[in-house]
C-alpha cells in the first residue's frame, strides 16, 4: 500500500511537471525546431517544422486536457477513491483525447512519416484506454454492488 | 413490480431492540444495518441473515418478504 501509494505521488508530481512543459513548448517550439534543423542540416526544413507545428497545435489542447484528466484520476487514486464515476468518465475522455491526437497527427502526417508513428501509437492508446473503460465502468457497478451488501 | 423486502423495523419492535443494540449483537455496522432496514441494500450474506435470526429469534420469512414495490411507500 505504502508502494503504491508512494508511486501515486511520483506519476501526479510528473503530471503536474508536464502542464507548465507543454505550455513552455506551446511558446518555444517554433524557435527549438528551427534550431534543431538548423544544425541537423535536414533537407525541406522550413516544409517538416511546419508540419510538426501543425501537428503540435492541433494536438495541443488535447494534450493539456490528457493532463489535467490524469491528474484527477491520481487525485482520486491519492484518496482511495477507485471504482467512481468521476474516474470512468476522465477515462472515457482520455481515450476520446488520445483518438483525437492520433487523428490529427495522421491528418498532417501524410508526409512525414514520425507524425504517421506517432499517429498510430495514440490511435492504439485510445483503443486500450476505451477498453480500459468498459473495465472499469463493469468494476464500478461490481463495487457498488460490494458497498450495498450487508 | 415486486421486490423482495425487509421488514426488519417490525421484528425489531416485536422484540424491542434498538438499531444500535442489534448491529452490534449481529457484528455488522449500524450503517449497514439502517442499509437493511431502509430496503436500500443490494444483497445480504447468509451469515448476516443467520446472524439476524439467531438475535431477533425469528425465521427468514419473517424478515424477508416479496411484495409490490408500491408497499415501500
Amino acid at each position: 500500500m505504502k508502494r503504491t501509494r508512494f508511486i501515486t505521488t511520483v506519476c501526479m508530481a510528473f503530471t503536474l511537471f508536464l502542464i507548465p512543459v507543454l505550455a513552455f513548448l506551446a511558446f518555444t517550439l517554433p524557435a527549438l525546431l528551427e534550431r534543431y534543423f538548423e544544425l541537423t542540416a535536414a533537407y525541406n526544413a522550413t516544409i517538416l517544422i511546419e508540419r510538426i507545428l501543425i501537428a503540435f497545435y492541433v494536438c495541443l489542447p488535447a494534450g493539456f486536457a490528457a493532463l489535467i484528466l490524469l491528474a484527477k484520476i491520481l487525485r482520486n487514486l491519492q484518496k482511495e477513491r477507485l471504482f467512481v464515476r468521476q474516474n470512468v468518465l476522465c477515462f472515457r475522455w482520455l481515450s476520446i483525447c488520445a483518438l483525437y491526437v492520433g487523428v490529427a497527427c495522421a491528418a498532417t502526417g501524410i508526409v512525414y512519416l514520425p507524425l504517421l508513428l506517432i499517429a498510430v501509437t495514440a490511435l492504439f492508446i485510445g483503443l486500450l484506454l476505451q477498453v480500459l473503460v468498459r473495465l472499469l465502468r463493469t468494476a464500478r457497478e461490481i463495487a457498488e454492488e460490494n458497498s450495498l451488501t450487508v | 413490480m415486486k421486490v423482495i423486502l425487509v421488514n426488519l423495523d417490525i421484528m425489531m419492535a416485536r422484540r424491542r431492540i434498538s438499531l444500535g443494540e442489534l448491529a452490534s449483537r449481529v457484528g455488522i455496522t449500524q450503517a449497514n444495518l439502517s442499509i437493511l432496514k431502509n430496503n436500500k441494500a443490494k444483497a445480504i450474506r447468509f451469515s448476516t441473515l443467520e446472524a439476524l435470526c439467531r438475535e431477533l429469534q425469528c425465521q427468514p420469512a419473517d424478515l424477508l418478504s416479496y411484495e409490490e414495490e408500491d408497499s415501500l411507500r
